[in-house]
């Protein structure tokens, strides 16, 4: 595979060079040239030549070493610096959402739902873990998950009055995610009082929501949780003001049907967070509708506009303008992004357990709440004897397993696949399950590199389109 | 001599606990105590940074308070503002012990000292701009005569205090009147001088510089030192574009005022490469006129995935096993002096920087 990508706008031809990471204007004939010839032949137009000759568009990966920079040092990361921690406080859920993760239907590789609670030692164990782990951080999170948290209000009471008095003088804050059905009032109250930020699972208008979130019977849930919302509106209107949103999106729904919840003024349409069905342990692909993704589309176009003031923010969908503000995001990875190096590792991995520690109701260590709780590859310890350091290792060196392809590939710098990607619960990470995904990751490279060449030309060519805000015409 | 109590405790304070008793004689540390979530409750004090134990343990100051000294020192700039310790306060001095709170003129200006202070009407507070030799106003800016050493660090945190005391302890057992500069308060607990104040006295900058320079010229005619050992007030260089946490806008203040004639510079040591630090000292010539004579390699690490994902530089401790290959491979390659101030400590730093 070639060290470099071609891209062409109507407006001007660029090569993304992997090796040192630079996005280059080049001329037509070179783009031509490239395309026909890559980097050899005899005719080479004179740009050309002198990219080769500045060490442009080699052919040769300097990589010759996959290690992370963390690894000399994960003992004392995981041991010290700690960050967040969030725990299974049950397995059990008053939903049974089609899509979950843990539905007997769709859980190939992940476990189902059950009974199991957390018990107040196992929390309590937890909490003094986590302290035992944090002398270096500035501030710790405790976050709460399941299932549904909420079905242990006590119990999340309980966890919240130790961990302050464990934590007193440190930096602690607390979150939680929810369905929102169980968001009384009394617990409103004392999560309110103990600031626990909340991310309240909503999919979208009442169709939508009713379609895959129900309860057990299979009746909707979007009335229950609304009637919750607008309770927390009217009751606690500066805790309000700080829920969060979790949508769920099934691309096999209209995209502007989903976006109609975003008009509802129960809920703050910017403070959404979306995500497509996580169907990476039950084994089925994705199936996209024509009107998700060309009204995706549209609606990504229109939040380009809006960025541009060529079109009302208000107007655009907030799931979509979430991710034209990660462009600024993108651009400056682009901006800051070093060469590849003979020691290096594409980004993939977060360091396991030190970002988004996960507890389950037994006491085991997982890397996040995302991970399969039966597989043998996430499991990176207990309560009681720590962490695995070898299996935390092997997840941060995942791309170990994949080096001779990886380190070639072009897409090397913007890999972002987690260690999730390659498991497929079996003994061992899969190179093969791993390799799975790499057309959907340089896929989503490719789409990285022209909405930045997108940001770049906008202010380049289009530059009297762009409306200028007040405040700019006034200075 | 009074047995005295340091709290809260935190991973800044630990040159001072590992150097109190040899750098005074007025007092002895008899407890070192923290709030619940300092996360080293007890263990060593030494763990704060993940250095070898000096066989001091940390304490919860629930636990602390009835411990046997006479004076607690509170550590003003280190009490968490969240955290409610007047209750544990008021037992303290209930059983007829002295609470002394230490801080610099600008803390002790702070809404929450004050009303502290209100509360607990027998908290004495000590600011260390009183010990502070006296500066005529009218006094020009004129050069220190004494040499200077300034220590400071690629971050700014990494052991520079650590270094300041070692240099100054080892300089003291061979004779020398050393006088110790730095921005940490209860320094002057050993007979070191407090100047965190003075960088933040922002009326004109001539101004401040002219006073810090006049300063140094009153603790040079009032202790008539050897040498003056100086921490540099921010990170000598801004880190990353990401994260700029600091310019060395005050460092640089301080070397307009003193000139320094030597520096220490403090480096993680996975940054501890000498064509880095010769780039570094290249650097440092021009903007503070004095270049690198000497690297201290720290233990304490940036943490880059927080530069990346939060862009927000912190730190974390790594295994002191891990300055030991740095340090071997600048003395083969570099003319640089490198050391560790807390592995070789009494092993002759000061002699061989001044080689």
């Amino acid at each position: 595979m070639a060290m470099y990508q071609l891209f062409k706008t109507p407006n001007a031809c660029y090569v993304f060079d992997a090796v040192k990471t630079k996005l280059l204007n080049i001329s037509e004939e070179t783009y031509y040239y490239i395309e026909k010839e890559g980097n050899a032949g005899d005719n080479k137009p004179a740009e050309l030549l002198r990219l080769m000759e500045q060490g442009f568009l080699s052919d040769k990966s300097p990589v010759e070493q996959f290690r992370h920079p963390y690894m000399g040092v994960l003992g004392e990361v995981l041991a010290r610096k700690l960050s967040q921690m969030t725990l299974q406080i049950t397995q059990d859920c008053n939903f049974r959402c089609s899509y979950c993760i843990y539905s007997a239907e769709r859980n190939e590789k992940q476990r189902s739902h059950s009974k199991k609670v957390m018990t107040w030692e196992t929390a309590r164990q937890a909490v003094d873990f986590f302290w035992e782990h944090t002398i270096d951080s500035e501030g710790v999170n405790i976050g709460f998950y399941g299932g549904e948290p909420l079905l242990q209000s006590d119990l999340i009471q309980r966890i919240i009055e130790y961990a302050k008095e464990r934590f007193a003088g440190k930096i602690l804050t607390f979150g939680m995610t929810c369905n929102g059905s169980l968001l009384t009032e009394e617990n409103v109250c004392f999560l309110e009082e103990n600031n626990v930020s909340l991310l309240v699972s909503l999919d979208g208008p009442k169709r939508i929501q009713d379609q895959n979130r129900v309860y057990a019977d299979g009746t909707g849930t979007f009335d229950v949780v609304m009637k919750r919302l607008a309770n927390i509106k009217e009751n606690h209107p500066e805790y309000w003001e700080k829920v969060h949103y979790s949508m769920v999106m099934d691309p096999k729904n209209d995209f502007d049907e989903i976006n109609e919840i975003c008009h509802s003024d129960m809920i703050k349409a910017d403070q959404i967070s979306a995500t497509l069905v996580d169907n990476d342990y039950d084994g089925t692909p994705l199936e996209f509708s024509e009107n998700y993704v060309w009204k995706e589309e549209y609606q990504r176009f229109l939040a380009f506009l809006a960025s541009w003031n060529r079109f009302p923010r208000e107007k655009c969908s907030p799931i979509t303008l979430i991710s034209t503000s990660l462009l600024h995001g993108e651009k400056e990875k682009m901006d800051f992004a070093d060469p590849l190096h003979m020691t290096d590792i594409p980004s993939g991995p977060c360091v396991p357990g030190k970002l988004r520690m996960f507890v389950d109701t037994d006491g085991n260590l997982f890397p996040c709440e995302r991970v399969s709780e039966t597989s043998p590859n996430m499991h990176i310890g207990t309560l009681e004897d720590g962490f695995d350091l070898e299996k935390a290792g092997r997840i941060l060196q995942v791309g170990e397993l994949t080096k001779n392809v990886c380190k070639n590939c072009w897409g090397f710098r913007f890999c972002n696949q987690c260690a999730k990607k390659a498991d497929c619960c079996g003994e061992q990470l899969s190179a093969a399950e791993r390799l799975r995904n790499c057309e959907d990751t340089r896929y989503a490279a490719k789409r990285t590199i022209r909405n930045i060449i997108l940001a770049n030309e906008a202010v380049e060519y289009y530059k009297e389109q762009i409306r200028t805000t007040k405040a700019e015409e006034t200075e | 001599m009074s047995g005295v109590a340091l709290y809260p405790y935190d991973a800044a304070l630990l040159p001072v606990v590992r150097h109190f008793e040899t750098m005074q004689k007025k007092d002895t540390l008899r407890s070192v105590m923290a709030v619940p979530g300092y996360g080293g409750i007890g263990r060593d004090a030494a763990y704060a940074c993940n250095q070898p134990d000096i066989g001091i343990p940390v304490v919860q100051d629930t636990e602390g308070e009835a411990g046997n000294w006479e004076v607690m020192y509170l550590t003003l700039r280190h009490l968490p503002h969240m955290y409610d310790a007047k209750t544990m306060l008021r037992r303290v001095l209930q059983q007829g012990k002295q609470v002394i709170g230490i801080g610099s003129k600008n803390e002790m200006q702070q809404g929450w000292v004050k009303e502290l202070k209100r509360e607990i009407p027998q908290l004495q507070l000590q600011s260390t701009d009183s010990f502070l030799p006296e500066v005529k106003v009218a006094q020009e800016y004129q050069p220190i005569q004494t040499p200077v050493i300034l220590a400071g660090g690629i971050a700014g945190r990494e052991d520079v205090l650590e270094v300041i005391l070692t240099l100054a302890e080892e300089l003291r057992s061979s004779g020398k009147t050393v006088a110790c500069i730095t921005n940490e308060p209860v320094c002057t607990l050993l007979g070191g001088y407090d100047f965190s104040a003075l960088y933040r006295e922002f009326t004109e900058l001539p101004i401040v510089i002219t006073q810090i320079n006049q300063t140094v010229r009153a603790i040079e005619k009032e202790l008539l030192p050897d040498v003056i050992l100086m921490e540099a007030p921010d990170a000598l260089i801004r880190y990353h574009s990401l994260t700029p946490n600091g310019f060395g806008i005050y460092s640089y203040m301080l070397a307009q005022a003193v000139k320094p004639d030597y520096m220490v510079c403090c480096m993680p040591a996975d940054m501890a490469y000498d064509e880095l630090i010769q780039y570094f000292s290249r650097d440092f010539s021009t903007r503070y006129g004095v270049g690198i004579d000497a690297v201290h390699i720290s233990n304490m690490l940036i943490d880059g995935s927080e530069v990346a994902h939060m862009k927000k530089m912190t730190v974390f401790y790594g295994d002191m096993q891990l300055v030991k290959p740095p340090l071997q491979r600048m003395e083969e390659t570099s003319e640089l002096f490198a050391f560790n101030a807390v592995l070789q400590r009494g092993q002759g730093i000061a002699h061989r920087l001044f080689a």
